[in-house]
């Protein structure tokens, strides 16, 4: 089993910690997801754990090698980034038969069957600059870059962002054949939680620079509870317990709470205690505070 | 992992050699076609003239093309190449490659042209030298400028023109205070400058730009 | 086998339940192969680790056997094991709730006893 293991990463821009220390330890043979807003520092930390860019400070090593300027440590891995429009300049003005052509040529293990299979499924236009290409079919870019590179460690950046719901089960599926296939390690951020939930084997939530979590995604659903009802009762329920995310309306009250191991809901009151989606527990922890 | 570099980097050069001397022939065309230096020389005087012409169109071109191309190879491709798993190092090489093998490529097509027996053209070896020289020095300063505006950005933009004006008005100063016309100048510049000295002096410059480059695009964002 | 996952338990524990309703129905009889981790996982658009967590549960109840090489299949005795085990949890899962649920609404023990008597056998 391989490790990619990042220790300690701090990325600094201009004065400021984008990222704080982030120590992350990822396994071979899953599928993580990556959750956290916009600007929670999820692209910079991809992009530093696939060695495109330098942290300030830390270290990744893929078994103990060092994977920075690597080739050998490269040859296992591959950032799909979201290739945005607002880019500038860069990808935009190639074409995707020349950026394709790229991978090919320094991805490894690049299956161009698969490309061809998937330009076809996707009814990509090859002949097209990036820079003109719909949001959708940028984002078909980026996965059809990721799945056939077939790197043992893939990482997906926003990969959904500019598909239709339609599109997106269809990711999501094709996600899972390659896994079931191959069983090659994804990471996937996203912002679009609920259905990726049941694709994720383990779940890593960054806020604000941070890891504020990585969990089994079963297991963190099944401590996490929506208490509520009268605020006395609720208050007497959940006493002891760390709460997230209070909701107020008149004598009624609703909190959020994660179970730590050990810890339990009061019984005998007289409260609603519901199980949340991976959304809400997400919006507990990283939702503005009200 | 190197013969992908070596695939990707050789090609371009290839397209660069291409678009050189496929400009070149144009420039030579456009401008030159119908002045024949050696009249009088029938289909030999034509040739004569080519040979004397397209050199001197090649070198041209290959400013445009080789400061043009690298610029954008460390502006443009390089992030993407390493967005793709190529090293940054491995990059600077391939692009400092194709630029060294540019220079050799030309040098040897104007020798090719010069050492024709019909070619009336002499001292070939110190032109070859001073040619040569010249070409790396300018491979130098478009591989760092490359470079500082990889790294920098708009900022980087901004620097090179800055070093464009101060070294346009250095010439252009120099040019005054010898009460010549800067072409003239220019000419004068080159025709004294000793060709060996031209040609290690662009080694030099080469080389320190190469090293520069490494160092810049080591810490490079690539944000693609 | 088709019900569409829903929020309230866990996926494992939906899959696991899915299938235990479908032996109890006759859908899948015993001897009979099971939809492997595999095709549940592309069929619910689940990670197969999680289907696999379900299924294997089934397996340490008895419910399910492993045969090598070949894949899951219903456990001889499945029907009888599921039905006991429901039974037993019966109390917990439906009588609890109702009770608390009559309680809040002024119902007595009295009162449901008598809506049930009078109501149809099986509940329709």
């Amino acid at each position: 089993m391989s490790k990619l293991v990042g220790k300690g990463i701090t990325k600094t821009y201009g004065g400021k910690d984008v990222l704080h220390s982030v120590d992350l330890e990822l396994e071979s043979g899953k599928i993580y997801g990556m959750i956290g807003r916009n600007g929670a520092g999820k692209t910079t930390l991809l992009s530093i754990l696939t060695a495109q860019n330098p942290a300030t400070k830390g270290s990744v090593t893929l078994d103990g090698e060092p994977v920075w300027e690597n080739p050998a440590a490269l040859k296992h891995l591959c950032f799909s980034r979201e290739l945005a429009q607002v880019s500038g300049n860069n990808v935009n003005t190639m074409k995707v038969k020349e950026y394709l052509r790229i991978a090919a040529t320094f991805l490894p293990n690049w299956d161009k069957e698969m490309a061809d299979r998937l330009i076809r499924e996707f009814d990509l236009d090859v002949k097209k600059r990036i820079g003109k290409l719909s949001k959708g079919m940028m984002s078909m870019v980026t996965v059809l870059t990721a799945l056939a590179s077939k790197a043992d460690f893939t990482f997906l950046d926003e990969p959904t962002s500019g598909l239709d719901v339609v599109a997106r089960e269809k990711f999501y599926k094709i996600l899972l054949e390659e896994y079931e296939q191959t069983g090659r390690t994804f990471i996937v951020s996203t912002h679009i939680i609920e259905e990726a939930a049941d694709v994720f084997e383990e779940v890593v939530v960054l806020d604000k620079g941070s890891i504020l979590l990585k969990e089994n995604t079963q297991e963190l659903l099944e401590r996490s509870f929506h208490v509520s009802g009268r605020a006395e009762e609720v208050e007497a329920a959940v006493s002891g317990l760390r709460l997230y995310h209070e909701e107020r309306i008149g004598r009624s009250r609703g909190v959020t709470v994660l179970l730590e191991p050990g810890e339990k809901i009061r019984d005998g009151y007289d409260v609603s205690v519901q199980r949340l989606s991976l959304q809400k527990v997400f919006l507990a922890l990283c939702g503005e505070e009200a | 992992m190197g013969m992908g570099n070596v695939k990707y980097w050789g090609r371009m050069w290839l397209e660069y050699m291409g678009a050189v001397m496929g400009i070149a022939l144009a420039l030579m065309l456009f401008f030159a076609g119908g002045r024949v230096i050696y009249p009088g020389d029938g289909i030999n005087g034509i040739w004569k003239t080519i040979c004397v012409f397209y050199p001197a169109y090649l070198v041209l071109s290959a400013f445009f093309i080789f400061s043009i191309g690298t610029i954008s190879s460390f502006q443009t491709y390089l992030p993407v190449l390493v967005s793709l798993n190529a090293t940054r190092r491995e990059s600077v090489w391939g692009i400092l490659g194709y630029n060294a093998g540019g220079v050799m490529a030309i040098t040897a097509v104007i020798a090719l042209f010069w050492m024709m027996p019909s070619s009336e053209v002499g001292n070939v070896t110190e032109l070859l030298l001073l040619i040569s020289g010249i070409l790396l020095m300018f491979s130098g300063a478009s591989v760092l400028m490359g470079a500082v505006v990889g790294r920098l950005g708009k900022k980087g933009v901004i620097i090179f023109i800055i070093f464009c004006a101060v070294f346009g008005g250095i010439f252009g100063g120099m040019a005054a205070i010898t009460a010549q016309k800067p072409g003239d100048f220019l000419l004068d510049f080159l025709m004294n400058f000793q060709p060996l000295w031209a040609f290690i002096l662009g080694i030099g410059v080469y080389v320190l730009a190469g090293a520069a480059a490494m160092m810049l695009v080591r810490k490079m964002e690539v944000r693609v | 086998m088709n019900e569409i996952l829903t929020q309230e338990k866990s996926i494992y524990i939906q899959i696991k339940e899915m299938i235990e309703n479908d032996i109890l129905r006759d859908i899948l009889l015993e001897e009979e192969r099971v939809p492997s981790t595999n095709e549940l996982a592309k069929l619910y658009s689940i990670n197969p680790a999680t289907a696999a967590k379900g299924i294997n549960l089934l397996a340490a109840e008895g419910i399910l056997q492993k045969k090598r090489g070949i894949g899951m299949f219903v456990a001889q005795g499945a029907r009888e094991k599921i039905t006991a085990k429901r039974k037993k949890n019966f109390y917990d899962d439906y009588i609890k709730s109702l009770l608390a649920e009559a309680g809040s609404l002024g119902i007595t023990k009295r009162e449901l006893i008598e809506m049930i008597e009078s109501s149809e056998e099986g509940g329709r």
